[in-house]
Formats: structure tokens, C-alpha cells, sequence
């Protein structure tokens, strides 16, 4: 069987030079995604899931080993083309949100599109907004939205640029369950309608259930649940 | 842990966790603080020497004067009550000195013995004490241009005068030398022996003295001398602004405008830096209000903390400030032999000290205001911006709440350095409402902008956007950028108008050779011996009618609104030619003919002359009536005689004048003039334009630098406001530029528009707020300080602003360039 792997991560280490001395973050973490997988990674508190996330979505740079993205050696990139890869191949949703303060919600979710110079598809736009119910709302500045808007315009603006790979560090850790619930099961909607390979941080091991493998990390490296 | 040692505790670890982000606002105090100092112990130092000097000008806190007659001040003074400690009599009037080889002209002061009654005249050979019959003490211009030296004999008249000394510093002027002419001084007796006769003389008789102390009243009595005795003077020490003290006046004036702006531009400094830390630590505020402390607590941590920076900062600044006085005092005493008077140190570290501490008190208290209307559970998940969530209404009353409290101090410092509470109060509302209108304009054009965005690029929206979010703090910033640029703008124009009224430039059409005080037995044999000199009669009367209205009745009335200018005594000519450097602007140039008036127009203006009027004046006790059949302006520059009157010779023919004359002699017929005049008409004085241009220069060299001196501060604030703008605006942004980098976004992209964004808002406000300084100057310059043409365009300003926006661009560069903060932990902390 031909695997079509769109996330290698080869032998990956990260370590930080601090006052004490150099700490070791990650060692030798290997594994493969294949395209349209919905992965969690789960394991405990500084463990080094957010830092894994971080190297996979170019936001830091591995010490040694290689990274590979849809067959690109991300690790090679010069910021420039780090930057161009990201904006193409990789969405993000981040615990806390990270929405642009200044930005409407619609300019939120079409910021990575502009950024790349690409048209919107207004009906494919639409569709996305109608999706995450977020149609009445589009004119709105994030300061007036609630944790579980903020939530559901992040994960449009990761979706809306169709990227390869949507990263997605405890996107429901600051909604309560209820709301959490709901903008987990429009995120898995929208990542399956998509066609979109997820990875998921979580330590709720309901919602790790719910994907399709679960990664585990521990001693500073990755080991799949079979 | 109780309540009160968490305060203390979290203060402490806070100065000692966040001290990079007090480095700004400590900086920011420090320099306010050190400027502050300087100023005001400089213009307190400068004050107090003009008080002083205003005597030493004036020869006496009391000065009778009269050009008509000697004047008996001993009766007047005991008319009106005053009886003085010390007296001296003295009269002064020019007159050419010739020696072996040389002539010149000279401003004599014939002086008794007890001259002077206040400073001490210089020598270079050492101490004044005093003057002696055939003694002369000249200053080190006349010794030169007479090429004498002490011991060498000049010629007065018939006076054989002995060289006792060369005068380095006079009382009588504190730049040593301004005068057009070298100054010399001699006994009453000397003056006898010259045999002059004082009637070919412009005589300058006064009466000094010393009182030790002068009421109001006494005053008063004084100043009524003047109304009942006609041809009588009276100067008061420090009240009246005349030739070389209205100088040093409006320097003093631009000494405290200067000071003004600085502690506007201060202000305005330690504002936003305090702004921006309470800013910076309110999400860790708010996890103390979430873990239970009373929202009113919030004040004693904050408020310990910065209590500690302020009295850091103003112990430092006033330390600094204070050293660096007593080195210019010493500077100064060592260059210009000016001694500057030492203010109490103590007095102005206080008061400096206090101002310190109150601007950083009334900016604190809108901060932590800000930070109690917040809602804890907003800013713990990340929303900063609740300013958008608040009413129209709401917000206006919070940023009209923030500039009010802010502009308090202020209002205590402008009533303080103009000594009026309504001014000090008017001087503040103007900048209310200057800051009113700006923040509003701001907000007008950013809304308008806004709403039409759509149309534009990412980039320009990401900046419009970015704008628009900023809120208060936006129009904060920009309104305060705003004012500071428009207080570098206002002060480069004023210093501009102010060198421009000093230097005064004289056009190439000035003579080389002016002649003065030729008598009327004197003006056929000077004319028959020197032909090229043009001489003008010069004549005084006063005005007596204009179209009807009787103008000094007018004046005496209680009532009067009338010109009180119009009172006093012209000086009229009589010719038939129109000069080259005059223009009519209204009627016809005369024929001559007898009744025919020319006015110049600026003073027609005033007195509602226009050509037709009727005029009377009183010329040496008879009435000469006339009709204006002509206006006219003069190019002041020129060097030409100036006169607000132009006669018929027929009119005034028949009285007897002084004459006035000019020419445009080479120097040896220059020579040939002097050696004559000396000889045969010793009273007549020859001025010449060469000679007078290196004093003039040398006086307005040194003018200037006391005006650049007061004009670096300003800049200094000012430059470390958009510093501190900057630097805050960065510390904002670099999290949005990390959100649109996680997006794809190149760091050059987030660069670009960082930059794009801060240059724009500077190249906004430098040119409205250029606009405004041209109006402020404008208003500034023509009506505070009487200058005559102020400046409305400066290369520097332009020079100034590129300079400030490529030093933006610097910090700018070096902020972004210098971050080594990882993108990932951007995006995961604060």
C-alpha cells in the first residue's frame, strides 16, 4: 500500500540554552500523518506537546532532525519561503485564540488568504461562515465576541486558505464543555468536509477518542496508543 | 502574607521584575525633571539678573531725564516724597575724540563722583574708583579705533584728556557693548574745559538714585512728575522697556514660552510613558483582582512603585540639574563676565521635585482609572481593547476625564511661571482645546478612513485597522506626537523670527557714513566742504489736531481710549524729494508748496489718517496746520531716514533744527570727515555702518546662543516623546505581528507595515501641526513679542522633522532588528 504521508517528523530534537544550562525539550521524536488523518497528541503538562506543534507549524525550528511537510524539507526553508509554506499549507488554532484585535471577524477569516494574495471564493467564504454560524456576526471586533465565537472564528480562519495540515493547540481549553462540544464537532465537520489533515492537542481523552490515532508523549518523545 | 505586605511585596518585585519597563518612564522623569530644574533656576538666575541689570541700565532705581534742560532732581523727588539714599548726576551726549592719528565718534558720559550708584565699572588695569578733571576711561573699541592706550592724550574740543584706563565691563550693560558707539567717560569738569557749548549739543541730562526701598505710591508720585513737567523723563528700574532692556525683556519672555513648552512637552511625555506601563501590567493586576484584592489596593501597588521611580528620578535630575547650572554659571562668569545670580537650589529641586511627582501622580491616577474600569475577566482572556466595548458616551467622558487630570500640574506651572492664575488658566485651556480639537480631528479622519477601507490594500487596512483599534491610546499618542511637534515647530519659527528681528539685515542701499546733531550755524559750512552729504532737518512737535479732534485733550481725558503714542513728541523733516526707499500708497507726493503732509501709512492706519486729514501740530510753541496729500511706506531696511511726518520747508523752515545727514563715503573720505568734525565741530558725531555691523553682530552672536541654549531642552523632551511613542507603539504591536506572521506573513511584511504605520502618523502630524506653528508663532511673535516680521517657513523645521522621522526609522529598525523573541513564545505569552 502506497502511503501518502503529508507530516514526516524525522528524528526531531529541541533543546533551550538557559542560565542553568541547556534543557532538553524534545529527543528524537519520530513518527509519519498521512493526509487527511485526524491525530491527537496527548500527554502531560510540559511534556512538550506545544513545542512539537510549534516545529510542525514552522513557528520554531527544530535543533536537529528534519521535518517534512507534503514532501517539503520544512527545516531547509529561509524565512521568506517559511512563511509562503505556512500561509499555503498550514492552518492554525491556538488555546487562546490569537485573533487579530483590530480586524472584523470576516477580515480575521480572509487575513490568510490576503496575506497570500489570493482571492476569496466569496461562496466557498460563505458557506465557511454559514458553517460555524458566525453569519450574523461578520462585522463584529473579536473584544465583542464570546470564547466560543472567538473559537469558531479561529477555526474558519484556519480553514478558509484550504490548508494542508490545521494545527490546533487545546482549541476548546478555555470554553467550557458545552461550548467546547459544539466547536469541536463543527471543527471535525469542517476538517472531514475539507479533506484536511488535523492535529489535535488535547488532554481530554474524549475528544482524542474521537480522532483517528492518538500519539502520546512522554520522556521527552512520541509513541502512538495502538 | 497579610494585605499590606503583598502590597509592599508585590511592589517591590514588580519595580525589581518589570525594571526594563520603568527604565522609560524613569528616563522620562529624570529628563523632565533635570530639564525643569535648569530652566527654572536659569530663568529664576536670568530674572534675577534682569531685575539687577534693569538697575544698572538705568544708572538708579529712579532716573530723571531731561534732553531740554538740567534737571533739579532734588526738589522733584522731594515733590513727590521720595527721599534717596544716593545721588548722581550725569549727562551724556556724543561727540568725536581725536588723537595723534585718529578721530572718532563717541557716546561721553560726563559723570560726578559718585557714578556709579549701582554694578562697578571694570578696568582693565583693575578697580574704578573715581573720576578725575582730565581723566578719561574709554572702552577697548574707542582705545582701538583711536589707537590709544592709558597715558596717551586725547582731544576733546579744547580739553587735553589722559588715558586712566580702558573699560572691559560697564554697569550700564550686561553684553558689554550695546552701543553703536564706542563709549567713553569723563568729569563734569572735564566737560567744562572742552569749552563745547552745550547748546550744539543733544544733551542727555539725568538725575540717578538709589532708594532702598519704593512703594507703589511713590511710584505713582514719580510718574506724575512727568504728566505736570514737561520735557521730563522718569524711569523706574524694571518698569520701563527702552532700546537695550526691551532686548533683554523679550528674551525673557522667550525664556519662559520656552519653559512653558518644555513642561507641556514633559507632561505630555511622562503621561504616555505612565500611560503604557500601568497599561502593560494590567493583566497582571487583574489576577490580583481575580484572586480577591480589593480594586482600590491596585493604587497602593502601582502607586508605591512609581513613588519610588519619581523620587529615584527627581533625586537624580536634581542632582544633575543643579551640577549642571553651577557649570554654566561658572561658564558664563568666565566668557561674558557675568556673574548670574544663584537662586535657591533647594528651593527649585523642591519645587522641581513636586512638579515631578504631581505630573506622575495626575497621569498615574487616570491609568489605574482605566485599569479599575476594566473587567478582570476580560483582560485574563485576552481582550485589552474593553474601550470598544463602552458607550460613545463613555468613552468621550474617560478621554475627556484622562487629558483634564493630566493638564492639572500644568495649570499650577503656567500660573506659576506667568504669575496669574488667569493666565496660567487661559495659557491651559488653549492647549485643552488645542488637544480637544486635535483628538478629535484625529478620530473624524480615522472613522472616515475606516469606513471606507474596503476599497484599499491589506496592508493599508491592517494599518487603518490597527489605528482604529488603538482607541484612546491612538489618539493619545498621535494628539501628543501632535503637540510635540508643534512645539518644535513653534519654537524653530519663533527663534527664526526672533534672529531675524535681532539681526535686522541691512540692505545694500545703507550709507557708509551717517552724520548726527549738526547744528543749523553749523549745516552751510559742512555742506560747502562736504557736498555729497545729504542732510534733513529734524524737528520735534507734537499733534495737536487730527480732522478736528483735539488729540491731547483727548488724552487727558480719564476715558481715553485714544493712543497714548499719539501724545508724545515726533520728529518732523521737511524735503521736497521722495527717498528711494519710500513708496506712496496713497495721494500724491507734494510739490512743496506750504500745507502739504506726508504720513506713513502703518501710523495713518493707526490714527485713521487718510489723505484729505487735517493736521495741526505744535512745533516750539506755535501751531502748523496742514492737509495729508500723501501716505507712504518705508522700507525700514534700508538704512534711509525714517519719519512718520514729511513737511514743507516753507512750514517748518523757519525753525531752528537739528540736522541729520548719510553718505556714501569711501573710507578715507570717511577719515578726512572725522579729522574735520573733531576739529572744527567736535559735537557733531559720524557713525559708520562698517563699524557698528561688527557690534551689532557680536550682540545678536550672543543673543543667540542664550535663545539656542533655551531651545535644546524642548527639543530634548520632545524627541524623547516619539521615542517613547515608539517603543510603546512596538511593545503593542509585536504580538499583532506575530498573529499575521503565524498566518503567513514574512517578517518583512510585519516590518513594512510596523514601519509604514508609525512614519505615517508622524508625517501626518508634522505637517498639521507645521500648519499650527505657523499660526501660533504668527500670533506669538506679532503680539507677544512685538517682532515686526515673524517667520512662517524654516528649512530647519523641514530638516528637523526628516531627521526625527529617520531617527523613528532607526528605533524603529533597531527594536524589530534586536528582538529575539521566538514567534512561538510570542504567540504563547505576554
Amino acid at each position: 500500500m502506497v502511503r501518502n504521508d503529508i507530516l514526516i517528523i524525522d528524528n526531531v530534537a529541541k533543546w533551550f540554552m538557559t542560565p542553568t544550562g541547556e534543557l532538553s525539550i524534545l529527543d528524537g521524536v519520530s513518527c509519519r500523518i498521512q493526509a487527511g488523518e485526524k491525530v491527537a497528541i496527548i500527554g502531560p503538562s510540559g511534556s512538550g506537546k506545544s513545542t512539537l506543534l510549534s516545529l510542525i507549524g514552522l513557528l520554531d525550528k527544530p535543533s536537529s532532525g528534519k521535518i517534512s511537510i507534503a514532501g517539503v524539507d520544512t527545516t531547509m526553508l529561509n524565512e521568506a519561503t517559511q512563511a509562503k509554506f505556512r500561509n499555503e499549507k498550514i492552518g492554525f488554532i491556538f488555546q487562546s485564540f490569537e485573533l487579530i484585535a483590530p480586524f472584523t471577524v470576516e477580515e480575521n477569516i480572509t487575513a490568510p488568504l490576503e496575506i497570500g494574495g489570493k482571492q476569496a471564493d466569496f461562496s466557498n467564504l460563505k458557506s465557511l461562515i454559514e458553517t460555524l454560524g458566525l453569519t450574523a456576526r461578520t462585522k463584529a471586533m473579536p473584544s465583542t465576541l464570546s470564547g466560543g465565537e472567538k473559537q469558531r472564528v479561529a477555526i474558519g480562519r484556519a480553514l478558509a486558505p484550504l490548508p494542508a495540515i490545521i494545527l490546533a493547540d487545546e482549541p476548546t481549553g478555555s470554553l467550557d464543555r458545552a461550548t467546547g462540544e459544539k466547536v469541536l464537532t463543527l471543527l471535525l465537520e469542517a476538517v472531514a468536509n475539507a479533506g484536511t489533515t488535523l492535529i489535535i492537542i488535547t488532554h481530554d481523552e474524549s475528544i482524542a477518542s474521537r480522532m483517528d490515532r492518538v500519539f502520546e508523549m512522554s520522556d521527552k518523545t512520541i509513541h502512538e496508543r495502538v | 502574607m497579610n494585605e499590606f505586605e503583598l502590597i509592599i511585596t508585590y511592589s517591590y518585585r514588580l519595580v525589581r521584575r518589570q525594571w526594563r519597563r520603568f527604565l522609560l518612564p524613569f528616563f522620562s522623569l529624570a529628563i523632565t525633571g533635570v530639564v525643569l530644574v535648569l530652566i527654572l533656576l536659569l530663568t529664576a538666575a536670568g530674572g534675577l539678573l534682569l531685575k539687577e541689570q534693569a538697575r544698572d541700565l538705568e544708572g538708579g532705581d529712579i532716573v530723571l531725564e531731561s534732553t531740554l534742560y538740567p534737571v533739579d532732581g532734588e526738589e522733584l523727588l522731594a515733590e513727590a516724597g521720595i527721599v534717596p539714599d544716593a545721588v548722581s548726576r550725569q549727562h551724556s551726549f556724543q561727540a568725536t575724540l581725536e588723537s595723534d592719528g585718529a578721530t572718532a565718534p563717541f557716546s561721553l558720559t560726563a559723570v560726578d563722583e559718585t557714578y556709579p550708584l549701582y554694578g562697578k565699572l571694570t578696568l582693565a588695569e583693575g578697580d574704578f574708583t573715581a573720576i578725575k578733571t582730565s581723566q578719561l576711561y574709554l572702552d577697548l573699541a574707542g582705545a582701538e579705533r583711536l589707537s590709544v592706550q592709558v597715558g596717551d592724550t586725547v582731544k576733546l574740543g579744547e580739553a587735553s584728556l589722559v588715558v586712566a584706563g580702558i573699560v572691559v565691563a560697564e554697569p550700564t550693560s550686561v553684553f558689554g557693548g550695546f552701543r553703536f558707539l564706542p563709549q567713553a567717560f569723563i568729569s563734569v569738569d572735564s566737560f567744562a574745559l572742552s569749552e563745547i557749548d552745550p547748546d550744539l549739543l543733544r544733551m542727555e541730562y539725568a538725575y540717578a538714585v538709589r532708594v532702598s526701598t519704593l512703594t507703589s505710591e511713590e511710584k505713582e508720585a514719580v510718574r506724575a512728575l512727568e504728566e505736570k513737567y514737561s520735557g521730563l523723563d522718569v524711569d523706574i528700574a524694571g518698569e520701563d522697556r527702552r532700546g537695550l532692556q526691551f532686548g533683554l525683556a523679550t528674551v525673557s519672555d522667550f525664556l519662559t514660552i520656552s519653559v512653558l513648552i518644555t513642561a507641556v512637552l514633559a507632561a505630555v511625555n511622562v503621561y504616555a510613558s505612565t500611560l503604557y506601563l500601568v497599561t502593560v501590567e494590567r493583566r497582571s493586576l487583574a489576577i490580583l483582582l481575580a484572586l480577591g484584592l480589593r480594586k482600590g489596593r491596585l493604587i497602593y501597588i502601582l502607586g508605591l512603585a512609581l513613588g519610588a521611580v519619581v523620587l529615584l528620578a527627581s533625586l537624580l535630575s536634581t542632582s544633575i540639574g543643579s551640577g549642571l547650572f553651577m557649570l554654566l554659571q561658572s561658564y558664563v562668569d568666565t566668557n561674558y563676565l557675568i556673574s548670574l545670580p544663584t537662586p535657591s537650589l533647594l528651593l527649585y529641586s523642591l519645587i522641581t521635585t513636586a512638579l515631578v511627582a504631581t505630573i506622575a501622580l495626575s497621569s498615574f491616577i487616570p491609568a489605574i482609572w482605566r485599569s479599575l474600569s476594566a473587567n478582570p475577566r476580560q483582560i485574563l482572556i485576552g481582550s485589552l481593547d474593553e474601550t470598544s466595548t463602552k458607550s460613545r458616551f463613555a468613552r468621550v467622558k474617560e478621554f475627556l476625564t484622562l487629558t483634564l487630570t493630566a493638564l492639572l500640574p500644568l495649570t499650577v506651572l503656567a500660573t506659576f511661571l506667568l504669575s496669574s492664575l488667569v493666565y496660567g488658566l487661559l495659557v491651559i485651556l488653549g492647549i485643552v482645546v488645542a488637544y480637544a480639537l486635535i483628538a478629535t480631528f484625529y478620530g473624524f479622519v480615522l472613522e472616515s478612513v475606516y469606513c471606507g477601507r474596503t476599497r484599499l490594500s491589506f496592508f493599508m487596512r491592517s494599518i487603518i485597522n490597527q489605528k482604529k483599534a488603538d482607541g484612546l491610546f491612538g489618539a493619545i499618542s498621535f494628539t501628543s506626537l501632535f503637540v510635540a511637534l508643534t512645539a518644535l515647530g513653534t519654537l524653530t519659527l519663533t527663534q527664526v523670527s526672533l534672529e531675524r528681528f535681532l539681526r535686522n539685515d541691512l540692505s545694500a542701499t545703507v550709507p557708509t557714513t551717517y552724520v548726527l546733531d549738526v547744528q543749523p550755524s553749523q549745516r552751510e559750512e559742512l555742506s560747502s566742504n562736504y557736498p555729497d552729504l545729504t542732510l534733513f532737518s529734524n524737528i520735534g512737535a507734537r499733534i495737536i489736531e487730527i480732522d478736528g479732534v483735539r488729540i491731547q485733550d483727548e488724552l487727558a481725558l480719564p476715558d481715553s481710549t485714544t493712543d497714548r503714542e499719539f501724545g508724545r513728541e515726533f520728529n518732523l523733516t521737511a524735503r521736497t524729494e521722495l527717498l528711494t526707499n519710500e513708496t506712496i500708497t496713497a495721494g500724491k507726493w507734494g510739490s512743496g508748496r506750504p500745507g502739504e503732509i506726508s504720513v506713513d501709512d502703518s501710523f495713518a492706519k493707526r490714527a485713521n489718517i487718510e489723505v484729505g486729514s487735517e493736521l495741526i501740530f505744535r512745533i516750539q510753541g506755535f501751531d502748523v496746520a496742514g492737509v495729508v496729500t500723501s501716505l507712504r511706506s518705508t522700507d525700514s531696511r534700508s538704512g534711509l531716514p525714517f519719519f512718520y511726518f514729511v513737511l514743507s520747508p516753507e512750514d517748518i523752515g523757519q525753525f531752528p533744527a537739528v540736522y541729520f545727514g548719510y553718505s556714501y563715503y569711501d573710507e578715507a573720505t570717511q577719515d578726512s570727515l572725522g579729522s574735520y568734525l573733531a576739529r572744527a565741530m567736535p559735537n557733531v558725531s559720524v557713525i559708520e555702518t562698517q563699524t557698528v555691523g561688527v557690534l551689532v553682530l557680536r550682540i545678536v552672536t550672543i543673543l543667540l546662543l542664550l535663545v539656542l541654549f533655551v531651545t535644546l531642552p524642548p527639543l530634548l523632551i520632545a524627541t524623547l516623546l516619539i521615542a517613547t511613542l515608539v517603543v510603546s507603539s512596538y511593545a503593542t504591536r509585536r504580538r499583532e505581528g506575530a498573529r499575521l506572521r503565524a498566518l503567513g506573513a514574512t517578517n518583512r511584511f510585519v516590518l513594512r507595515q510596523y514601519l509604514a504605520e508609525t512614519l505615517s502618523l508622524t508625517l501626518v502630524s508634522a505637517i498639521i501641526a507645521y500648519a499650527l506653528s505657523v499660526g501660533i508663532t504668527y500670533g506669538l511673535t506679532t503680539y507677544y513679542l512685538d517682532l515686526d516680521s515673524p517667520a512662517l517657513f524654516s528649512g530647519q523645521v523641514i530638516v528637523g522633522v526628516l531627521f526625527i522621522l529617520g531617527g523613528i526609522a532607526v528605533v524603529a529598525l533597531y527594536l524589530f532588528l534586536t528582538d529575539r523573541i521566538a514567534l512561538r513564545e510570542l504567540l504563547s505569552y505576554e
